[in-house]
C-alpha cells in the first residue's frame, strides 16, 4: 500500500473511531435517547388532540398565487409540530456537539488528530442524526395523516433537520455556554417553525419577506407543498440546502479557528526520525 | 554533543490578558534528561507559559521550537467525561498514531505498565465524569504519556494524586530521567527540589 493510501486509510480509521465516541458520549446517557424519541411522539400527541377535522381553505406561500388548497388544520399542524421536532432536536445535538469537550478536542488535535479530522467527524455525526431523525420523525407524522407525496414529506423534514442542524453547528460555534445557545435555538424553532411559518399566519402576516428569510421556510414548504399538492418543490430544496450549507461552512471556520494550535510540538509518532522509538521501562 | 543541543527553544515569549502583561520576553532552554521546575505564585503565568510552550495557546510575541516528540499534561483534566477510562485512552491512542501495526504491540505493553503505575487498574471501564478528582488526573497523565514521549511539559501533575500515586510518579520520573526524557514541572511549590536540575521562579512577568 502507497503512503497516501496508507495515510486516507488512517484518515478514515481515525473519522470513524473518534464519530462513534460522539455517538457513545452523545447516547450514553439513557434519558436523552428516551426524550429524543418521545419528543416528536408527544408533540404528535398534543396536535393530533388539540387541531380541528374541519377543512379550510389555505394559500402556501411557494404554490402559483392564485392556487388556493382545501386542506384539514390537524394534517396541517402536524406537518408544523413535526418540522419544529425535527428542527429543534437537531440543532439542539449539533449545539451540544459543537460545545460540549471543546478543551478535550483541541487536545486531540494537539495529539494528532487534523482539524479536518475533527470537524469531519461532527459534521458526519450531524448530517446521520439529520437523516436518522427526519426519517422517524417524518414517519411517526405520517402515521396519523396521508400526504400526497410520501417521499417529499420526509425530504422536506430530512431538510430542515439539516438547516436547524447547521444553525445548531452555527450557535454553538459562536456561544460558549449553552445555556445562550439553547434559548436562541428554542426561540428560533419555535417562533419560526412552531408559529410563523403556519400558512394560517404566513398568509396574513404583513411582512412576508421577514418570515421566508428565517431557516424553516424553504424546508417547511418542501414538506407542506409534497403533502397537499402537485407542485414543484426543487427551488425550496435548492434553497435550503444552500441555507444550510452557509451556516455549515461558517460554523466548520470557526471551529477551524477554535481548534487551532500552534508551535512545533511533535506528538504523532509517524513524525520523521522517530519511528524506531524504543520503550523499555 | 547531543546533550548541547537544546529540545526546547523558546525566544522572547510575551502574553498579555486584557493589556495586562503575564509575561514580558521569556526565553528557555530545555535540553534533553534533565528536569526543570517552574513555580510562582497564583496568577504569575506559569500555566500560561505551558500552555504556550505546548502549542496549546498562541504566544503574542515570541517563538517555540521543539525537536522531540512531546507530551503535554494539561492542569484541567481535558478528557471526554462521557467516555471511559479505556474509551478516552483508545481515543488519544488513536491521535498519537498508535493503532498501526507496527506499534500496537509495543504501546500496547507501555500502556499497561502506565495504568498499572498510576494505579488505573480496575478503573478501565468506569466513566470519567463518575471519577474522582485524584483519578480524572491521574487519566490525564497516563494521556500525556501513552507515546512515550521525550520531553513531558507538566502543569500541577501531582496536585490531586494520593501519596501512593504521588511517590510512583516520582519513581516513574526516575526510569524516565534515566531514558534519557526532558520534564519541565509547573507547580506552586516544588516539594521536590532535589530531583530538579533547575527551577525559576516566575515573577510579574519574568523568569528568575
Amino acid at each position: 500500500m502507497g503512503i497516501k493510501q496508507r495515510g486516507s486509510v488512517m484518515r478514515i480509521h481515525k473519522v470513524t473511531y473518534n464519530l462513534l465516541f460522539i455517538i457513545k458520549e452523545t447516547f450514553r446517557n439513557r434519558i436523552t435517547l428516551l426524550l429524543l424519541l418521545l419528543i416528536p411522539a408527544i408533540f404528535y400527541f398534543i396536535a393530533f388532540y388539540t387541531t380541528s377535522d374541519i377543512p379550510i381553505l389555505i394559500k402556501i406561500a411557494s404554490a402559483p398565487k392564485e392556487a388556493v388548497i382545501l386542506m384539514k388544520p390537524k394534517d396541517l399542524g402536524l406537518i408544523y409540530i413535526g418540522l419544529a421536532a425535527a428542527g429543534f432536536i437537531t440543532s439542539f445535538l449539533a449545539l451540544n456537539i459543537m460545545q460540549k469537550n471543546t478543551q478535550a478536542s483541541k487536545r486531540q488535535k494537539l495529539c494528532g488528530y487534523s482539524a479536518i479530522e475533527l470537524s469531519l467527524t461532527k459534521l458526519v455525526f450531524v448530517i446521520s442524526v439529520v437523516v436518522v431523525l427526519g426519517v422517524y420523525t417524518g414517519g411517526l407524522g405520517l402515521m396519523l395523516m396521508t400526504p400526497k407525496h410520501f417521499s417529499g414529506v420526509i425530504l422536506g423534514y430530512v431538510l430542515c433537520g439539516f438547516v436547524y442542524g447547521s444553525f445548531g453547528l452555527f450557535i454553538g460555534a459562536i456561544f460558549k455556554k449553552e445555556l445562550e445557545g439553547i434559548l436562541v435555538i428554542v426561540l428560533l424553532a419555535n417562533l419560526d417553525i412552531g408559529w410563523l411559518q403556519n400558512p394560517i399566519y404566513y398568509s396574513a402576516a404583513p411582512s412576508k419577506f421577514i418570515i421566508r428569510l428565517l431557516p424553516g421556510f424553504n424546508p417547511s414548504q418542501v414538506a407542506v407543498i409534497s403533502s397537499f399538492s402537485d407542485y414543484s418543490i426543487s427551488s425550496q430544496v435548492i434553497y435550503s440546502l444552500i441555507y444550510g450549507s452557509v451556516f455549515l461552512i461558517l460554523s466548520m471556520i470557526i471551529l477551524g479557528i477554535r481548534m487551532k494550535t500552534y508551535g512545533s510540538a511533535i506528538t504523532h509518532l509517524d513524525s520523521p526520525d522517530k519511528q524506531d522509538n524504543n520503550i523499555s521501562d | 554533543m547531543i546533550k548541547d543541543t537544546p529540545i526546547l527553544t523558546a525566544n522572547s515569549i510575551c502574553k498579555s490578558f486584557g493589556g495586562k502583561a503575564v509575561l514580558k520576553g521569556i526565553n528557555i532552554e530545555l535540553f534533553r534528561g534533565k528536569f526543570y521546575g517552574l513555580v510562582g505564585e497564583n496568577g504569575s503565568g506559569k500555566t500560561t507559559m505551558l500552555n504556550i510552550l505546548a502549542g496549546f495557546w498562541k504566544a503574542n510575541t515570541g517563538t517555540v521550537e521543539i525537536n522531540c516528540r512531546t507530551g503535554f499534561c494539561p492542569q484541567e483534566p481535558y478528557l471526554f467525561s462521557n467516555l471511559t477510562v479505556a474509551e478516552n485512552i483508545t481515543l488519544f491512542s488513536l491521535a498519537y498514531g498508535l493503532n498501526r501495526k507496527e506499534y500496537l504491540q509495543k504501546y500496547e505493553e507501555h500502556r499497561k505498565i502506565l495504568l498499572e503505575t498510576f494505579n488505573l487498574k480496575g478503573y478501565e471501564k468506569s466513566i470519567c465524569s463518575k471519577l474522582s478528582e485524584g483519578t480524572r488526573q491521574k487519566l490525564n497523565l497516563v494521556i500525556s504519556l501513552l507515546h512515550d514521549p521525550d520531553l513531558l511539559l507538566l502543569d500541577e501533575p501531582y496536585s490531586s494524586l494520593d501519596w501512593d500515586t504521588y511517590l510512583r510518579f516520582w519513581d516513574y520520573s526516575g526510569k524516565l530521567k534515566q531514558k534519557g526524557k526532558t520534564l519541565l514541572i509547573v507547580s506552586h511549590f516544588i516539594y521536590d527540589k532535589s530531583r530538579m536540575d533547575k527551577i525559576w521562579e516566575l515573577s510579574n512577568g519574568d523568569l528568575l
